[in-house]
């Protein structure tokens, strides 16, 4: 073995549990978006597919973006728009909902790491 | 050939087995509009047809609950506050007076910094309504008005169901401890429908009851200033997990910030604190609390949380730093790295 | 008068396909070879490309490489199936990383440090093909590290193979 080597397999071997946790620390992100309109599930989509979707509430459509693995409102015919202010969520177990309209977004992850998110 | 054939095959299935093991559909998710927010009910280990009628019921209580509490609407508690004006004795409507006499109990713990009887106050400054106000923030000599007349929850007189105010000025705002008693109640009456295991989240504050499956409730506590969770916490059964914060509904006026949290003693937004979080089996309590060491603020927090015998209290100052009882501390596994602690005394 | 058709080989272009040869048969023997856990097998194969490495340079190694894999899914009959791109994505991934390495100034790695890095190269360029391709659910990278763990450790084995194989032809 020359010196390289032995430096390459140390540099690699220090470097390996960073890669394991790297890995496995993100499991809190969510993978899925339910979204809800009203009562109903309105649909289902993987947070890694961009994409626009248009929910039908009873004061009219809202808009919601998922892109690089988080989802927000992007309008929304609502008066007070807290749910665009509170912008990008990706956390699973975390819910954003335009109350006014009834229509809400919860995330879960591959493994939910939290069954529900307190703030 | 045929090995050659499977090993893929086995190595994809593994791979997908391994990334679709979602838990089986022993879960029953709702997401209920009550209280000006969303109410997300999750039932555990119950069948199809049972967590309908547990989920139907939980909707029918929470819009009962929502018209009776709410002070600024016809209803029980509107009713109550128009009633408390007038100063003579009435009878008070029986599906309110637990909760009034919840919250005079815990206003009294709390010193009276959790303060239900601050309704004029609250309306001063438009946080009375589900829509959050836009501003501008009401006048120095309006608030000192208010102020003056120093409303507070001993000023009830409550005989039975006979019920007087001594005090013309108060009026009742219970929406620091609503959601509380309604978690208590909710739980409760699942409990006696058969549902062992359930989480309920009333727009961010928890309630447990049992456990899901193995494993007790796992919940994450979102950071006051960022979206990413500050730390995670198993609940026992029973508990319930509140978070006051200067986030949750808050208007700007003039580059100037003003949230909800109201400090009865100086008739302004509570200052220095960015979030509290307690943890409590009680949800009322634990609602009461929150507020009431929210105002107590950095100096004070320790002994109200003392007097209000909470057991677990995370505070975090406008700065980003931890105020944290030991027990707390070894009970939140915290996701963030570099926090400055300031560790209290036992609780 | 009769037309040959000539083809003009050179030394080189034999040495390569007796390489390649070499390379695919141990390619087809490991491949029928049962492994303990999915996804994970020795990579004897590399050792070949290795040590033609070592003795020939990169060139040679990246033909021998990349000849291996096309002509072992041609006889697995594997040819443009999941399983093929997968190998040759590995493969290609691992000739491009052997390529600076191998140009390193001073006495620079020897068989074991190339044999780590293409083992390393090999299951990076799999797992994006994968997930590119075939599985778009971040799930699959909670495996990455479990099989980066055997690559390195399979990785290191048959660099230590190389080196003695090379010792011996010396």
């Amino acid at each position: 073995m020359t010196r390289a080597d032995l430096f390459l397999l140390l540099a690699v071997m220090f470097a390996l549990p960073f890669v394991y946790q790297a890995s496995w620390h993100n499991q809190g992100t969510a993978a899925q978006a339910v979204i809800l309109n009203g009562k109903h599930e309105h649909s289902r989509h993987s947070l890694h597919e961009d994409r626009r979707i248009e929910v039908k509430g009873p004061l009219g459509p809202s808009h919601i973006e998922i892109k690089q693995g988080r989802i927000r409102f992007v309008d929304s015919p609502c008066k007070a728009k807290v749910c665009i202010q509170r912008g990008w969520i990706d956390q699973a177990g975390t819910l954003n909902a335009c109350v006014p309209n009834r229509i809400a977004i919860r995330l879960s992850g591959l493994h939910e790491q939290y069954d529900s998110i307190n703030y | 050939m045929i090995i050659k054939r499977l090993k893929p095959a086995v190595f994809f299935l593994t791979l997908i087995l391994l990334s679709s093991c979602q838990p089986e559909p022993k879960e029953h998710h709702a997401g209920l509009y009550v209280f000006g927010t969303i109410v997300d009910v999750t039932l555990y280990g119950v069948d199809r047809h049972k967590a309908q009628q547990a989920l139907q019921q939980i909707e029918t209580d929470l819009q009962y609950m929502h018209r009776a509490w709410h002070g600024w609407q016809p209803g029980p508690l509107g009713r109550i506050n128009e009633l408390l004006g007038l100063g003579g004795e009435f009878s008070a409507n029986p599906s309110v007076l637990g909760l009034i006499t919840k919250a005079r109990e815990l206003s009294t713990a709390s010193d009276h910094l959790f303060n239900p009887a601050i309704g004029r106050l609250i309306q001063l400054w438009g946080f009375h309504s589900d829509d959050p106000p836009k501003g501008p923030p009401p006048s120095d000599d309006d608030i000192r008005e208010l102020l003056a007349k120093n409303p507070r929850m001993t000023d009830i007189q409550i005989n039975h169901v006979r019920m007087k105010s001594t005090n013309p000025a108060l009026k009742l705002d219970l929406g620091a401890i609503a959601k509380g008693y309604a978690l208590d109640q909710l739980m409760t009456s699942l409990q006696q429908q058969g549902v062992e295991n359930a989480i309920i989240n009333a727009g961010g504050d928890i309630k447990v009851i049992g456990k899901h499956g193995e494993r007790n409730w796992r919940v994450g506590i979102r950071h006051p200033r960022t979206d990413g969770v500050i730390a995670g916490v198993d609940l026992a059964p029973g508990e319930s997990i509140f978070t006051s914060g200067d986030y949750e509904r808050f208007y700007k006026h003039d580059g100037h910030r003003y949230h909800h949290i109201i400090d009865g003693n100086t008739g302004y937004p509570a200052t220095g604190v960015s979030s509290v979080t307690v943890i409590h089996p009680d949800a009322a309590t634990a609602d009461a609390a929150a507020t009431a060491i929210f105002i107590a603020g950095t100096n004070d927090w320790h002994r109200i949380a003392k007097k209000m015998g909470i057991k677990y209290v995370m505070l975090i100052d406008s700065v980003g730093d931890v105020h944290i009882n030991p027990a707390m501390r070894s009970r939140l596994e915290f996701k963030q790295p570099s926090l400055t602690f300031h560790l209290s005394e036992a609780l | 008068m009769t037309d040959t058709l000539q083809l003009n080989t050179t030394p080189d272009d034999h040495r390569i396909a007796w390489f390649a040869a070499l390379a695919v048969v141990i390619h087809v023997v490991e491949s029928a070879l049962p492994s303990p856990l999915p996804g994970i097998k020795p990579g004897l194969a590399n050792v070949v490309t290795i040590i033609v490495l070592c003795k020939y340079g990169w060139q040679t190694a990246a033909w021998v490489s990349l000849l291996r894999v096309l002509a072992g899914s041609l006889i697995l009959g594997t040819f443009l199936t999941p399983t093929f791109m997968l190998a040759f994505s590995g493969a290609l991934c691992s000739v491009c990383v052997l390529y600076p390495a191998c140009r390193l100034p001073g006495r620079g790695f020897g068989p074991v440090g190339f044999s780590l890095l293409a083992a390393m190269a090999h299951i990076s360029g799999q797992f994006f093909t994968a997930w590119m391709l075939f599985i778009p659910h971040p799930g699959i990278w909670q495996l990455f590290p479990v099989l980066l763990s055997f690559a390195i450790l399979l990785g290191v084995i048959n660099g230590i193979i190389s080196l003695h194989v090379l010792k011996r032809i010396k």
